[in-house]
């Protein structure tokens, strides 16, 4: 496969005072929102262009969210609602409908920081785990807590689903990725990393998992044998991984120290690009359009704890 | 005693604000309740709007106020110490900076404020386990080294461990001769072991915040 994926930045986003946790974007009201350290969740309005390409990105609302870090956004509910969570125990849920977020709702079960969530929108259900060794299961048809995976000997740091929701892979502090069975709620399988397993995502249509852990390690497997499929050391911390579709060919993009390390997908072909002058906690995919066209064009976003958020605009 | 000035309370007041007036309003409100060192915080790393205040306040008011203790915290350690000539030049008695152990990165930075008469004092976090040390080493630049990790994970007792590099870097402050530490343990500041850990006789002040 011939490698044909460019990025460019286009734009360069400040206004935070410190590093820049997650990302979300709305594709209905062409925002993105940046969470921080800072505590604040800031909204970014998108001008886009008849040709699809974002012209401007001003800062429209910037809302103190949690009492403590920000560690994970994301839009549910077909970008109805936005979820945060917090350093501060509590996960808030924030209506998008006015220009400004507005929160009259949270889950404050977990008894310690929040570290990661994770949608599954066939289910309606949101996924948080906690610092106390406990992940949650919330149904977000009731906002209410639906089960949750307690006494967990380990800690949850990272959160992915199968496409079809039925398995959940939960990446941990001590290098192993848990398989678990969302309909039986059982263990599977363990897969093993060499450090804390900062991210991992599911591939589309191939049936492969993709991880990264932050002593370097880059790694894949087949998610019906678990089978390894790949391994690598890139002899740098990484803390995240985002994947890009461009002419239906994958392509996986981790976010390192301060580099984007971009492979093609049969994992194969790779090149890099300095990106930030701090870590890359968070890479996001958008399809931006103007309203009547029917073509959407490809951006990646990322956050740093440089306290930036940069969009790149993706060409092939 | 922490602060040779210190009236035993600490007042906090956030310094993000762009409102001079605020500042120095919470300043006075400060002293008419007694309080003689005040501490600004800031989540910006650029002081000047602060350290421009503080120095026209000081130049410009002639009563006991302005011989309030000053102090500005860090939230993490630069590589560039020139900011520390503008803090002494506008008119700051002392730094609060956290905990880092990288010594090349450290070292100077206090010898430097200790050569500008800046009393340093020290924000030390002692961790409950090797999650917290993980995570503060993912977000925070502490220089937290692979070794502390281990020994943490490895222990069947990790806030034992934790004590003892915690004691381990105390005696390295004392050594740079800092003037005082504020401890600290995320998530579980009620609970801790100063007196059980035998790591400092210091009383902890009091904080109160005026936001």
């Amino acid at each position: 496969m011939k490698f044909e994926l460019k990025l460019k930045e286009k734009f360069n986003l400040q206004g935070h005072n410190l590093g820049i946790t997650a990302l979300a974007y709305n594709e209905i009201k062409q925002v993105i929102y940046s969470a921080s350290l800072d505590k604040t969740i800031k909204t970014w309005k998108l001008e886009i262009d008849q040709n699809n390409i974002i012209s401007a990105i001003s800062l429209s609302d910037s809302v103190e969210a949690h009492k403590k870090w920000i560690t994970d956004l994301k839009f549910v509910k077909n970008g109805q609602l936005l979820i945060s969570s917090s350093l501060d125990t509590t996960i808030k849920i924030w209506e998008t409908k006015s220009d400004s977020l507005r929160s009259n709702l949270f889950f404050d079960d977990h008894s310690d920081y929040v570290q990661k969530i994770l949608y599954l929108e066939k289910n309606d259900r949101l996924v948080s785990t906690g610092f106390e060794f406990k992940t949650n299961i919330w149904d977000l048809n009731n906002f209410k807590l639906s089960s949750g995976i307690e006494k967990q000997e380990i800690s949850i740091i990272s959160l992915a689903s199968s496409e079809d929701e039925s398995i959940l892979f939960m990446g941990s502090n001590n290098s192993e990725i848990i398989v678990w069975d969302l309909q039986h709620g059982q263990i599977i399988e363990k897969l093993a990393g060499q450090g804390p397993i900062s991210d991992l995502k599911a591939i589309k249509g191939q049936n492969v998992l993709v991880a990264i852990d932050e002593y370097g390690g880059f790694y894949a497997w087949n998610m019906e044998t678990f089978n390894q499929l790949f391994s690598s050391q890139l002899k740098e911390l990484l803390y995240s991984i985002e994947l890009v579709y461009v002419n239906r060919n994958a392509y996986i993009i981790i976010g390192g120290t301060n580099k984007m390390h971009i492979y093609s997908f049969p994992i194969k072909e790779s090149l890099e690009l300095k990106a930030h002058d701090d870590k890359i906690i968070s890479l996001l995919t958008i399809q931006v359009k103007k309203n009547h066209n029917r073509e959407k064009k490809d951006y990646l976003i990322s956050g740093s704890l440089d306290k930036s958020v940069k969009i790149w605009e993706i060409t092939s | 005693m922490l602060l040779k000035k210190s009236d035993k309370v600490i007042f906090e007041i956030n310094s993000d604000t762009k409102d001079i007036n605020l500042i120095i309003s919470n300043i006075y409100t400060a002293y008419d309740l007694g309080v003689r060192t005040v501490l600004f915080y800031s989540q910006e790393l650029n002081l000047e709007d602060i350290l421009d205040t503080i120095s026209e306040f000081k130049s410009n008011v002639e009563d006991d106020v302005s011989n309030m203790c000053f102090g500005i915290s860090f939230e993490e350690i630069l590589g560039d110490t020139t900011i520390l000539n503008e803090i002494k030049f506008a008119g700051f008695d002392f730094i609060l900076i956290p905990q880092n152990y990288d010594p090349s990165l450290f070292i100077p930075f206090i010898q430097e404020a200790k050569l500008l008469e800046l009393q340093v004092f020290v924000k030390l976090s002692v961790f409950l386990n090797a999650q917290q040390v993980k995570f503060a080493k993912k977000f925070l630049n502490l220089g937290i080294p692979d070794e502390l990790i281990k020994e943490m994970e490895n222990s069947s007792n990790p806030l034992a461990t934790s004590v003892k590099f915690t004691k381990e870097y105390i005696d390295f402050l004392e050594v740079l001769e800092i003037d005082g530490l504020f401890l600290k343990i995320p998530q579980n500041e009620r609970n801790l072991p100063i007196k059980k850990a035998l790591l400092s006789n210091e009383e902890i002040n009091e904080e109160t915040n005026i936001k």
